[in-house]
């Protein structure tokens, strides 16, 4: 579903429409986890700061004139977070539960159909790396396994940096070939 | 950030990989909360990213040798089966079988073996007269005839004074087949030396009795003895 960012979306939103509601949290979900997985490091504050910002977001649309300019819908879920993450940083924040009426928190893991997705990818992806050379898959390996600066492998390794850059991003490229090409032939 | 500059630094790449300044990664987070195409590709490249290591992780889990911790449990086969059937049984007539031969052993020794014991031992005990036969030096004598009812019996001879003891007395057959030695002490004062010889081991024949002295290095004496038949 692709729904943009409108006053019509806020309205919806405010009055608490379930699609819309759920649109929004489906949408921005992944890219806070995405951001806070960068600046944290246990997943049930992850979590919290989550919640915590979709808390926040929804207590301001609702407010008259919360929310003026709905194409930076994004922009203001970012800034709550960053407020949320900074409070979670100076005060240990304590734990807040969600209102009863606020959209429900869909667990991705526990659907069977995204686990079936998500291992036919996972074969795509070993294909992928299976048709590196072994120094591509070495390197990618140590970045993508071990926790340490990417820079300071690539140094260990003598590898650029950009180097490294350009493999993954030819590697996702293939990747999104076989995927498209898997996709079509399902269908 | 706009979506060209974006595009132009890769920075959906780099800030994935952890390569943007902190400045960089206020801006390009300001942008791709806003722009669905970089949000798009930053969700994309996280999945891949994921799927990565989730594939990488496989591969090492895999490599690992297995843990032999626990071994899977196998049902008995037919022969351990009837070896756990039988073998209670069979240990207890083992131990039937060892208890009846126990108790035929204790049954024989106390009906045969000890009352024949006691006989032999009370026979022994009780008074009984002894053949004495003397030993001679010189040839000529006839044989001498041993009583078959009593077990045992006496040889007795003088020996030179000058003999020191203890000696001892070799019995040879007539061939010169060593049968015997018998330590000798002093005999009482005025006595001969004797020797207490059981008469079942001396059938009909010939034999030699020689004395050494202490040395063992020269015979003081030799006697002659004839058994004939009974």
């Amino acid at each position: 579903m692709r729904l943009e960012f409108n006053e019509e979306y806020l309205r919806k939103l405010a009055a608490g429409d379930g699609e819309v509601q759920q649109h929004f949290t489906n949408y921005f979900s992944p890219l806070l986890r995405i951001k806070l997985r960068t600046k944290l490091r246990s997943p049930q504050l992850m979590e919290d700061v989550r919640q915590e910002t979709f808390l926040r977001v929804l207590q301001t649309v609702r407010k008259f004139n919360g929310v003026q300019t709905p194409e930076r819908l994004g922009a203001f879920v970012n800034s709550v977070c960053n407020n949320v993450m900074l409070e979670c940083f100076r005060t240990n924040m304590r734990h807040r539960q969600m209102p009863e009426d606020e959209p429900e928190i869909i667990d991705e893991a526990a659907d069977p159909t995204k686990n079936v997705v998500m291992q036919e990818r996972r074969k795509l992806v070993a294909r992928v790396l299976a048709e590196l050379t072994p120094k591509d898959r070495n390197l990618l390996m140590q970045v993508y396994l071990e926790e340490r600066d990417k820079d300071e492998i690539c140094r260990e390794l003598d590898v650029n940096p950009d180097y490294l850059r350009v493999m993954i991003h030819r590697a996702k490229g293939r990747f999104k070939t076989l995927l498209g090409k898997s996709s079509s032939e399902l269908h | 950030m706009d979506h060209e500059d974006a595009t132009r630094t890769q920075a959906c790449t780099r800030y994935l990989m952890g390569s943007l300044s902190a400045d960089e990664v206020a801006a390009f987070e300001e942008h791709y909360f806003t722009c669905p195409e970089c949000a798009e590709e930053l969700k994309a490249g996280s999945v891949f990213g994921e799927d990565v290591r989730a594939v990488f992780h496989e591969q090492a889990q895999r490599l690992l040798p297995a843990s032999p911790a626990v071994l899977p449990q196998t049902a008995p086969g037919w022969f351990e089966r009837a070896r756990m059937t039988f073998a209670l049984p069979m240990a207890v007539a083992a131990v039937a079988v060892c208890a009846l031969i126990l108790f035929g052993l204790v049954i024989y020794q106390n009906a045969v073996s000890i009352p024949g014991l006691r006989s032999e031992v009370a026979e022994l005990s009780a008074p009984q007269s002894l053949a004495w036969v003397p030993l001679k030096i010189a040839r000529g004598s006839g044989p001498v005839a041993l009583p078959k009812d009593h077990p045992f019996w006496v040889a007795y001879f003088n020996l030179p004074a000058t003999v020191k003891f203890p000696a001892s007395c070799d019995i040879e057959s007539s061939r010169g087949t060593r049968l015997k030695t018998v330590t000798l002490g002093p005999p009482a004062l005025g006595q001969p030396s004797s020797l207490l010889l059981r008469r079942s081991d001396f059938p009909a024949g010939a034999y030699k009795f020689k004395v050494h002295g202490p040395t063992q290095d020269s015979v003081i004496a030799e006697y002659t003895l004839d058994i004939g038949p009974e």
